[in-house]
């Protein structure tokens, strides 16, 4: 990067101060010349490195730690498993439902049987609702960690400075960082 | 479109019975939130559900085989004679009588008795009125009824000439709703035929 910085600066063209032209032989018919300027060195350029307005800041996320994402990772595993357990009941609950739910008349009585798919269509709808619950619990409560426990960033603030300096036949520019 | 899908899959897990899709079971057995309507044996809205009543139309002063119900003139080879039946609550028995053609060279009579699985279970007895003789009672038939309904059956030889009763009353087994329901309509088949 540095590098590319100084190519720049070799193609700039040459600033209007950088050499002091031949001064032209004097005219006798001409009239006097008006007093040249005091070079005062106080009043020059400086050409020391100036530091810019605005920082370079840079934040790196760290590394969370293995032991949390274990953690992290088996609390959103075990709230998946839960779900699917949930997943499970609510399609034997479906199932049972869809054996007794007829379009139309049956002509059938209602025996033993059909109460067993009743009984385990609600129980099954009971349980698939609570492990639901569960899962979804465990997924908010990881998600809530993975959040809570973030280990957070690491900012590093860089000072760049630049420096302008004429050189024959064009200009010297720098860039420096500090930290 | 597929979410939706897997959605209603998934949340379609309530039984869905629509009014009268049932017959009532044993004990007047119904889905929850329905009950049985007595008239047709059906599982309906608890609200709309009507009490059992006998038709009046067959009910008859028939409790003992003095004044049993007659099934008329049967033939050696008769055809099915049909008789629409009621057993209110408390009735102990309802008797049927036929008498048995004479000048047969063997005779075997084939008595069943359906009714709705519902209420009270039903029984079949086969009496000799010539000698006051049990004859045969009920075992479960080969073809039973399909649906709500069940049936008993006797096939018994009889001797020609011979006046016969057929009693109907209740299996006194049970399944009668803890006596809420010890009461049942059914329909009494007889027919004669050579053995």
């Amino acid at each position: 990067m540095r590098l590319a910085w100084i190519a720049l600066a070799l193609l700039l063209p040459a600033r209007a101060f950088a050499d002091e032209p031949t001064p032209p032989p004097p005219d006798p018919a001409a009239p006097a010349p008006a007093p040249v300027p005091v070079h005062d060195p106080d009043s020059a350029a400086d050409y020391r490195p100036q530091p810019m307005h605005k920082d370079i800041v840079v934040r790196v996320n760290r590394d969370r730690t293995t032991n949390n994402m274990l953690l992290i990772g088996g609390i959103a595993g075990a709230g998946a498993l839960l779900g699917a357990v949930g997943v499970y009941y609510n399609l034997d609950s479906r199932d049972a439902a869809q054996r007794i739910s007829p379009k139309m008349p049956t002509n059938q009585p209602w025996t033993s049987a059909q109460q067993a798919d009743y009984d385990r269509a609600h129980s099954s709808g009971v349980k698939a609702g609570i492990f639901y619950g569960l899962g979804g619990a465990a997924l908010v409560a990881a998600a809530v960690m993975f959040i809570v426990t973030a280990p957070g960033e690491e900012e590093t603030v860089i000072h760049p400075h630049y420096a302008i300096a004429p050189t024959r036949g064009g200009a010297f520019v720098a860039r420096a960082w500090s930290f | 479109m597929r979410r939706a899908w897997i959605f209603i899959a998934l949340a379609a897990c309530s039984p869905d019975i629509p009014n009268g899709s049932y017959e009532c079971g044993p004990n007047e057995a119904c889905p929850s939130g329905q009950a049985c309507d007595g008239p047709t044996n059906t599982c309906v809205i608890a609200s709309t559900a009507t009490a059992f009543a006998c038709d009046p139309a067959v009910e008859h002063d028939d409790n003992s085989p003095a004044t049993a119900t007659p099934l008329g003139a049967l033939q050696c080879v008769s055809v099915v004679s049909s008789q629409a039946g009621c057993l209110a609550a408390g009735d102990g028995q309802d008797w049927y009588q036929f008498q048995a053609p004479s000048g047969c060279s063997a005779l075997e009579v084939k008595i069943s008795v359906s009714y709705p699985v519902a209420f009270e279970p039903l029984a079949l007895v086969l009496t000799d009125l010539s000698s006051g003789a049990q004859l045969a009672t009920d075992t479960a038939c080969k073809n039973p009824p399909p649906g709500g309904e069940d049936s008993r059956c006797i096939t018994q030889t009889i001797a020609p000439g011979n006046p016969y009763a057929i009693a109907v009353k209740p299996l006194g087994a049970g399944d009668d709703c803890d006596g809420k329901c010890n009461f049942n309509r059914y329909t009494l088949a007889v027919q004669l035929d050579t053995p």
